[in-house]
């Protein structure tokens, strides 16, 4: 028996890690560890739900938009107010550019790299990498320049930006866990820097409506305070068009060339078939259940037989056994606390090992993220989404019961940018159509300022809920259950392990210090969990020079 | 020719506030022609690639560590002398040398730079813990003289005073 573990995990927004016992080549129990204490509610307590609506996206820069909007739609639902048709349209473009933003920077940036190895897409020419696009349909682009600066690079020795990751793990049978041909890693590594230009653009969308990104100042309990003019929709629908044509001529076909030549990927990081999904992007009739993405608590069988039932919210506990929070029985969220105690131990796995709470629906674990909200649509019937599934169940053979697995996460979810870039066409329309009408209206004022509130939603990475109790518009309890706490969750009071944990099960480690497929499985779920700050160091052997006199002779 | 004046740090994590202070600065006692953009660029990571791409020239403020000088010394140097981050750890711990490594692989049109920055004391630890040590702060200013001179000297920018 022997321990492997990753400690930071890297390429993800924060700051996790993930033990593993591994016996014989395989994990056999896994911990994973949120290392942050956030704490942000008790920042809300005392503050007005228009305040705490700001101040509670301030708790990611990665998914602000989502946040404002759980924290507005809690202080709507407490209020009893119903936002005007303009704001929510709005509110839909915003979380839909945040939507795109996420999932772009996820799929190559983050996640990119346990697929694509930049290193060896020195070895391919220019013409073999032309081949490579029209064998898998992916946009062509300038290989020659793209070569020309790698080898440049490489011969500065600056390549080290990659090199922190893991290019030399092999497979359990010798070969190379890389399997991409230096042209198809040439074509990857090409549009992993477009992803990096697309991801801006998608959060271009977000800033253009809410003044700024991250943290965007426009929405609010209410409705939004952004009132488009034709200029604005023309630089947003232009984006909305040049991210739609590369998520469907780019990012899709990258995304079957990569599960195509990683047949590994199906059945790896396989969970236990549950997903939580609270829906986003409102339709008219706001029924969570009718979102363009809807809510839905989904079972997936063995043997591919579909469930679902509706959300309900008495059913979700968090439970702080193996927390760093103090001890008490499951609670809800309506009810919640959030009390740090660091135990004098310490870290201890049959303790408490995280800062992460373990968020349970009728006393279960449930997957968040993409996958979750694609098998709600799908079950439900959304249309373009049954289609994109089925077509891509075809292409690649699997049924629906294969895809709670890495190939099937980063496949829902690749698919769904391409549904939602679609919904955000169909929502500028409606508003242009709105506003030609003269019946745009941006804002609903509250009638009460007493209530208690529940917002569910969802942030890129899964259900996202706020609820908040209010008393003469001041917050007196405030609770949060974000996405990674469903995915990341550490085991509860029966000792039954979080999604991720579960996940991690019977992997495959063939280098305990480079757990390559336990990190693919990690990366499939994006966890997010913190931020911090970011100096410049001289490089070794240079120094920086002093400026005396930055007067000169003046 | 354009040039961008990219002014980074979180304003919460003490002394990394630095290069929005000078950011500041520069805004609120000099006048810039229109080719020249004063951006404070906060702890925008990758999203101040296009900010590269859309420039000829970019000058860079920046919090220092690890120089081997006094905190509040004010230094100067290349960019191609800044140490990259090896492997990308977090989003949330993207340098500038990585954002810049980035848009050169990219083929940016950006053809050169220059750096700035200080020598910070104390760095935040986690926590919103807001304001520059005493010899950072006073460090405000000569670091901000220092990109007008290069600007007017070396780039032939006409920099008048408010």
């Amino acid at each position: 028996m022997a321990r492997s573990t990753v400690d930071p995990i890297t390429r993800i927004e924060g700051h996790l890690s993930i033990e593993m016992e591994v016996e014989d080549g395989k994990v056999t129990e896994a911990w994973s560890s949120g290392n942050l204490y956030r704490g942000l509610e008790h920042a809300l307590e005392g503050r007005s739900p228009y305040d705490a609506a700001l101040i509670s996206e301030r708790i990611c820069g990665v998914c602000p938009v989502s946040h404002v909007h759980a924290s507005s739609f809690a202080a709507e639902d407490a209020y009893g107010i119903q936002i005007p048709e303009g704001a929510r349209l709005i509110r839909n473009l915003a979380e839909g550019g945040q939507i795109l933003h996420s999932t772009i920077l996820w799929f190559y940036n983050l996640a990119g790299l346990d697929y694509i190895n930049p290193l060896n897409a020195l070895n391919a020419t220019a013409a073999d990498a032309y081949e490579a696009c029209k064998t898998y349909g992916t946009s062509a682009a300038d290989f020659e320049g793209m070569l020309a600066r790698l080898k440049k690079f490489a011969e500065n020795g600056q390549l080290s930006i990659f090199s922190g990751n893991w290019f030399d793990c092999k497979d359990a049978d010798g070969n190379s866990a890389f399997h991409l041909t230096p042209a198809e890693d040439l074509v990857g590594t090409v549009h992993y820097f477009e992803g990096i230009e697309n991801q801006a653009k998608a959060s271009q969308i977000c800033a253009m409506i809410g003044g700024k990104m991250p943290h965007i100042m426009t929405s609010m309990p209410g409705g939004t305070s952004f009132v488009p003019t034709a200029e604005k929709l023309d630089e947003i629908i232009y984006r909305i068009q040049e991210l739609k044509t590369w998520i469907n001529q780019t990012m899709i076909p990258d995304l079957y060339m990569i599960v195509s030549r990683y047949p590994n990927l199906v059945g790896m990081g396989k969970g236990d078939g549950h997903f939580v999904s609270f829906g986003v992007l409102d339709s008219k009739s706001r029924e969570i259940n009718e979102r363009y993405l809807p809510a839905g608590m989904v079972t997936v069988d063995e043997d591919g037989t579909l469930h679902i039932a509706n959300v309900d919210v008495d059913k979700i506990t968090e439970d702080t056994t193996h927390a760093y929070y103090e001890n008490h029985a499951p609670l809800n969220p309506r009810d919640g606390k959030t009390k740090p105690q660091w135990p004098k131990e310490g870290k201890d796995f049959s303790n408490k090992y995280t800062w992460c709470k373990a968020p349970r629906y009728d006393g279960q674990p449930y997957q968040a993220g993409g996958i979750a909200r694609m098998m709600a649509a799908y079950i439900r019937g959304v249309e373009p989404v049954v289609k994109l599934m089925d077509d891509a169940m075809a292409r690649t053979g699997l049924k629906i019961q294969d895809l709670d697995c890495v190939a099937g996460r980063l496949m829902t979810r690749a698919l769904e940018a391409s549904y939602v870039v679609d919904k955000m066409a169909d929502d500028v329309n409606e508003l242009i159509a709105l506003m030609k009408d003269g019946k745009a209206e941006y804002y609903t004022p509250a009638a009460t300022t007493t209530g208690q509130g529940v917002g569910l939603w969802e942030a890129p990475r899964g259900a996202l809920l706020h609820t908040e109790t209010v008393e003469n518009d001041v917050i007196t309890h405030y609770q949060e259950i974000i996405p990674s706490t469903w995915n990341l969750s550490p085991k509860d009071g029966k000792g039954v392990e979080g999604p991720l944990e579960h996940m991690l099960l019977g992997t495959t480690v063939t280098d305990i210090d480079k757990p390559l497929d336990a990190v693919r499985i990690v990366h499939s779920v994006d966890p997010c969990t913190a931020c911090a700050c970011h100096v410049t160091e001289p490089k070794t052997g240079r120094t920086f020079s002093v400026v005396t006199s930055p007067w000169g002779v003046e | 020719m354009d040039v961008s004046i990219i002014c980074v740090g979180n304003e919460w994590q003490l002394d990394d506030g630095f290069g929005p202070a000078v950011a500041r600065h520069l805004l609120e006692e000099w006048s810039w022609p229109e080719s020249v953009a004063v951006l404070d660029r906060g702890v925008m990571g990758y999203n101040i690639v296009p900010d590269l791409a859309n420039c000829d020239f970019a000058l860079v403020v920046d919090a220092l560590d690890g120089t081997g000088h006094a905190p509040g010394t004010v230094l100067e140097f290349a960019p191609e002398d800044m140490a990259v981050s090896e492997g990308i750890m977090s989003l949330h711990d993207v340098r500038f040398a990585d954002v810049l490594a980035t848009a050169q692989l990219m083929g940016t049109r950006c053809a050169g730079g220059w750096c700035f920055g200080v020598q910070v004391e104390r760095l935040g630890r986690g926590a919103l813990d807001r304001g520059l040590s005493a010899p950072v702060a006073a460090a405000v200013e000569p670091c901000a003289r220092a990109v007008v001179a290069y600007t007017r000297e070396r780039l032939g920018m006409q920099i008048t005073p408010r």
